[in-house]
Formats: C-alpha cells, sequence, structure tokens
C-alpha cells in the first residue's frame, strides 16, 4: 500500500497495469520506461523465465522528483495476463494504489477484455477492495489497427462492456506507437496521488503543508 | 514550497504538470519533412495505412468528476503532436498481426533490435520468428560479403531451436542477436569496405558456438506409430526436464534480483523501509513458489523413474528392449577401441553434427537438460582396434542411479540382446563373435563417480 513518510517527506504509491495476456501492459510500461529520462526511471525489473511471457511481473520505480515538500515516487507494475497465473496476479495486486486496465482492441480478445475485468475486480474483492474503490483508469490499446484488416472493437462497444455507467477514466492509445501512454499514466498518477494522500492524510488528521505550527 | 500544495487535488495537479514535464523535456519536435516520421509505425510494419488513433483525451471521464484530481486537467488540451513521447516506431509484445517485411537494410536492421529489445523483456515464439524472417530478408544486401553472410547463416541455424512455445532462451542469444545488428550496420554503412571489429565477430562466434552446444530445447517429438506409450512417458520426462530447468532459471534470475537490491543498499542507494520490504517479499514469494514447483516436479520424476528414452528432441529413439531391463548391449567405436554399453545406463544417443562433434571433443562437461554432464574419464587404448578414430558422430548420455556422463564415439555398431543366463553387470570385457569388447556397465559408472568424488 502507499507510504507516506513525514520524516523523509516521500509519498510512494504502487500503479499495475492490469489486462488480458498479449494486450500491450509491458509495451505500456516499455514506452514509459524508454520516454522517462534517466534522473526519473529507476531499473526496470522484468522478470521472464521459461521462455514464456511475462510469468512474474514487470517492475518500473519511478521518482518524479520533489513536488512542494514532497518527494513522489510511484512503482509501476505489469501482471502476467494469462489466465493461469492468476496467483501472480494476486501477489502483485497487494497494496495496489492505482489501476491501469489494458483493453485489447482486437475483437477477438473482447471476451478475454471482460474476463480479465472481472478476475481483477473478484482479486480486488479477495483484499476487501473493489475496481469502485480504488483509482481506475480504462486504456484501449491498438487502436492503430482501426481500419486495417483487423477487426477492431468501436470504442462504444468497448465502453459498453467495461465501463457501462461511465465510471472510469479512459483512453484510446496504440501502446506500440506511444499514443496515449502518456495520457494515461498522467491521470492514473495524478488520481493515485490525490487519492492516496486524500485517504492517507484523512486517517493521520495531518495536511500536506506539514504538521502545524 | 512547504505551503504551496495543501490538498491532495493540488498535490495531485502538481504530479500532473510535473509528469508533462518529464515527458516534454525528452521529446523532440520531428520536422514535419522527416520522411521516417511521416510513416507510423502500422505503416512501417504492415503497410497497410493506420488508422489515425484519436486524440488522447479522455474518452469518459466520470471518474474525474467523482475524483477530486479531476478538476485539475489543463494540460489535456495539449496538442498531442508536440507531447509525443520519443519512441521508436514500436515495441510489440507480438509482431503485428499483419506485419511485413520492410525495404531498406538500415529498417529491417532497426526493426530487429526493436525486435530483440522485446526479447529481453517478453520472450515469445512469434518473435523469433519475426527476427528469423528479419534476417533471412537481410540476405539480399549481403551477398557479397563473407563475414555479414557467415553472420547471417548462424542466426539462421540458431534461431529455429527458439521457435516452439516451450523454447527456453539462451543465455548467450541476446549476445548473438545484438553483436550481429551491430556488425552488420557496420558492413552495410561502410558498404562493405570496412570489416566489423575483430572482437566484435569473435564475440558473435563465440556466442553462436555456446548456443549450439547446447542441447536443443526439448520439444515434442513425434515417434513412429505403436510406440504412444513409450512417446508419453518420454515426453512427459522431456517436458519435466524443460520445467525444472525453467524453474532453476527463475531461481538464478531471482537471486541476481537479490543481488541487485543487495548492491544498491549497499551503496547507499535511497530505498525505504517499505519498498525493500515489498521487493524482497516478492522475491521470497517467488523463491517459495518456484521450491514448491522443483519439489512437485522431483515427486513427478520420482514417479516416473528414469526412462531410457526419457531424451530431449533429437535423441535417437532405443529399441523396446532397452527399456525393459540390462538385457542388452549397444556396441560403438571409441577412439579405436570397441565398446559394449549395457542398454539400461544409455539414456539418449544424439547425432552430432560436425560442427558440435568439434565443440564437445575437449569438453570435459557439457550441458544436456540444463545440467552439467561430466565426461566418463576411459582411457584411450595404445593400440586402436577398429582402426583410426575419426571425429566423433554420436554423443551417448549414460547414467545410472542417478549419476550421469557423456561419451562420444565413433560409430555405433549395433545392439545385440544379451543370452539369457549371462551376467554382464560383473563383468568388463565380452566377446562377441570374434570380437572383444570392453564392457560399459553401472559398475563402471558407479566406480568413475565415486573416484571422481574423491
Amino acid at each position: 500500500m502507499a507510504i507516506i513518510s513525514f520524516r523523509s517527506d516521500e509519498i510512494h504509491c504502487k500503479i499495475v497495469y492490469y489486462g488480458p495476456g498479449r494486450g500491450g501492459k509491458t509495451t505500456n510500461l516499455i514506452t514509459i520506461h524508454k520516454a522517462l529520462g534517466h534522473q526519473v526511471r529507476g531499473e526496470l525489473l522484468s522478470i521472464d523465465t521459461s521462455g514464456d511471457r511475462t510469468l512474474f511481473f514487470d517492475f518500473l520505480p519511478m521518482d518524479l522528483g520533489t513536488i512542494g515538500k514532497f518527494r513522489i515516487k510511484i512503482s509501476l507494475y505489469t501482471v502476467p495476463g494469462q489466465v493461469r497465473y492468476n496467483d501472480t496476479r494476486k501477489l502483485v495486486l497487494k497494496g495496489v494504489d492505482g489501476i491501469v486496465f489494458v483493453a485489447d482492441s482486437l475483437e477477438a480478445r473482447r471476451n478475454n477484455n471482460i474476463e480479465s475485468f472481472l478476475n481483477l475486480d473478484d482479486n480486488l474483492r479477495d483484499q476487501g477492495k473493489s475496481t469502485s474503490s480504488l483509482p481506475l483508469v480504462l486504456q484501449f490499446n491498438k487502436r492503430d489497427l482501426a481500419g486495417s484488416r483487423v477487426a477492431v472493437l468501436p470504442i462504444e462497444e468497448m465502453e459498453k462492456d467495461l465501463n457501462p455507467s461511465s465510471r472510469f477514466a479512459s483512453f484510446p492509445a496504440s501502446a506500440l506507437r506511444g499514443d496515449g501512454v502518456r495520457e494515461t499514466f498522467k491521470k492514473i498518477c495524478m488520481m493515485t496521488v490525490v487519492d492516496v494522500s486524500t485517504r492517507l492524510l484523512k486517517d493521520k488528521g495531518m495536511s500536506l503543508a506539514g504538521p502545524g505550527p | 514550497m512547504a505551503e504551496k500544495y495543501k490538498t491532495p487535488e493540488e498535490l495531485g495537479q502538481a504530479v500532473g504538470l510535473k509528469i508533462e514535464e518529464l515527458f516534454s523535456t525528452i521529446v523532440y519536435d520531428v520536422p514535419s519533412d522527416d520522411p521516417e516520421r511521416k510513416l507510423t509505425a502500422q505503416e512501417q510494419t504492415t503497410g497497410v495505412p493506420a488508422a489515425p488513433v484519436p486524440a488522447p483525451a479522455p474518452l469518459r471521464n466520470a471518474a474525474a468528476e467523482q475524483r477530486p484530481s479531476g478538476r485539475h486537467e489543463p494540460q489535456q488540451a495539449r496538442p498531442p503532436a508536440k507531447s509525443q513521447p520519443d519512441v521508436p516506431s514500436g515495441f510489440p509484445s507480438t509482431p503485428h498481426p499483419q506485419a511485413k517485411i520492410g525495404n531498406s537494410c538500415e529498417e529491417i536492421l532497426e526493426r530487429i533490435e526493436i525486435l530483440i529489445l522485446n526479447l529481453e523483456w517478453e520472450v515469445n515464439p512469434e518473435s523469433f520468428r519475426e527476427v528469423f524472417q528479419r534476417f533471412t530478408q537481410l540476405e539480399r544486401f549481403f551477398s557479397q560479403d563473407q563475414a555479414a553472410r557467415n553472420i547471417l547463416a548462424m542466426n539462421r541455424r540458431v534461431l529455429p531451436r527458439f521457435r516452439s512455445p516451450d523454447a527456453v532462451p539462451h543465455r548467450s542469444l541476446l549476445r548473438l542477436l545484438q553483436g550481429s545488428v551491430t556488425a552488420l550496420r557496420s558492413i552495410h554503412l561502410s558498404q562493405g569496405r570496412k570489416r566489423p571489429r575483430e572482437e566484435l565477430m569473435a564475440a558473435i562466434t563465440k556466442s553462436y558456438k555456446e548456443i549450439i552446444s547446447s542441447p536443443p530445447v526439448p520439444s515434442p517429438v513425434e515417434g513412429p506409430a505403436g510406440r504412444e506409450g513409450e512417446q508419453d512417458d518420454r515426453q512427459r520426462y522431456t517436458s519435466l526436464i524443460a520445467n525444472l530447468g525453467g524453474t532453476i532459471r527463475s531461481i538464478d534470475e531471482v537471486n541476481r534480483r537479490l543481488g541487485r537490491i543487495l548492491g544498491v543498499l549497499r551503496q547507499g542507494g535511497g530505498m525505504s523501509e517499505e519498498e525493500i520490504s515489498r521487493r524482497l517479499g516478492t522475491l521470497e514469494h517467488l523463491i517459495a513458489e518456484r521450491v514448491e514447483q522443483l519439489s512437485s516436479f522431483y515427486k513427478e520424476l520420482d514417479q516416473l523413474g528414469a526412462p531410457a528414452g526419457g531424451a530431449p528432441a533429437g535423441a535417437a529413439s532405443l529399441p523396446q528392449e532397452a527399456k525393459s531391463g540390462p538385457d542388452g548391449l549397444f556396441t560403438m567405436s571409441w577412439e579405436g577401441a570397441s565398446l559394449a554399453v549395457l542398454s539400461s545406463i544409455i539414456a539418449a544417443f544424439y547425432p552430432l553434427t560436425s560442427a558440435q562433434a568439434q565443440q564437445f571433443q575437449g569438453k570435459p562437461s557439457i550441458n544436456i537438460g540444463g545440467r552439467p554432464i561430466p565426461r566418463l574419464p576411459l582411457k584411450k587404448p595404445q593400440a586402436p582396434e577398429t582402426g583410426p578414430a575419426g571425429p566423433p558422430t554420436w554423443l551417448v548420455h549414460l547414467s545410472s542411479d542417478r549419476k550421469d556422463f557423456f561419451l562420444l564415439v565413433q560409430r555405433l555398431l549395433g545392439y545385440r540382446k544379451t543370452p539369457k543366463g549371462v551376467d554382464v553387470t560383473g563383468q568388463t570385457r565380452i566377446k562377441i563373435g570374434a570380437t572383444g569388447y570392453t564392457l560399459i556397465n553401472q559398475t563402471i559408472i558407479r566406480h568413475t563417480s565415486e573416484a571422481a568424488r574423491g
């Protein structure tokens, strides 16, 4: 879970990129990793094993630097999308502060999107959380394929499937090209920092400007 | 500054601005006449005109109303072109569904580089297939250059090993691929006038040899009809061995991650206690999970026994009798000597290419199924019985009581069922017809193993 350390004036948030297998979660992280300078990004941990895809997780620590009096640190994770790795997904979701759900725009992956979203909700419920209690941003990835010969779901259809009551902010994206990655990332970071600081400061009854005189 | 952000909303807003700033500082505006920028990633890879991605403003932003952060989105209206991150044309998690090979040499090399980067992150057979395709496509640019042709040939030989879904990438593979791209680019840029650096060529060759000398990655083997049971056992065994190898590699990977975390800590790097405990906790979980897997694989292997045919792909099948007990002898020619090896201690035969034979000849041990196997230390005969020894053509994997050795033999001569009542386990020589053979049996393996231990 997020930490606000008043001693070292640091806020740590954990953001997880969730979604069906091969939807582009890792590509999002690669794009962010490539796009941010060395001064911001930490070392990327990507554990791939056995010739399989992301079996465990990708981990990208980021230090956004000092904002106001706080040093903001964000850890980005992805989970293995494949159905059989649910234990790993549960593990990575532990203590999550914000979620980006990367949905695949390919029509053939429609069910995978829905299944993965339900799985996310299930796994969050195991922790006493839910998709409505956490900052969550939807990303409709692979939009660059619209207009090609591959059947792509219309945005409206995806909204209907995953965001019927329009609770979540959503962005079209092509992680492959970097389109929409920054916007998604920015949105989730903002929402998460607000949520984390609101929640934790409320609990502690303190203000961000530090303890009162 | 401390008083500037008094509410979470203000802090969130500042974080948004900071992210914009961070992305913007590393972005450069690409001139509109830049030809590379005119092509979209999809056009470059598929030849199909890409549909424009809608401006990345939120589609639905109800959350913005619900959540405080949504009130502060002044940057959202920025023109996307200005804030486009400086990202290469693409990092596909898999090749594009309609991937079409590009045209120029540089474009193909660039694409391979992207694929290599992708392989560093996520290993999948599709990427290997595409890398192979791209290397094949490069041939036409280097038809006159011997060094380049060698590099391409090495890659073409190596890559098919990793195309099966169960393939495990070799640790030298990325080095080979990266080195190859660097060398090919240098040859291309100099228009064949300049050879790549010798160290680079040596590194490529070394990586290639390392990969080629390791046994091929296990994959399902098609067997003759009527031996399905044996095939099933063999496949199960092969798959277990592959799983074990993968698990061991995972633990090794976790170990390296732990090393890095320790390195950061030792250097006094800033990592909060929470972060340390989060990272270590995850790694601990991974290790526990892997150890559990190892135990389960061990149990399975124990139940399965050690099938004589439990060989990786490429291994020759053994006769049915070979599985049923110590009742057969394989005769073979080794360094001019005639050997008779008890069938029950043979785990596998591997046919060797001349390159593999050369590679293995001087090795005291080699990796089979992910573990090092020592050479059976036999004394070469002073006077060859079977004529001069040529290069080895078969690798024989011997296994008895979990002790393993390998042997490189020049020829396989035949197989003979042991006559009933003849005990070959306690003998050192046997005569079949007019020829005398040195017997290799469990006793030899046991003694050799004990001698090696101490």
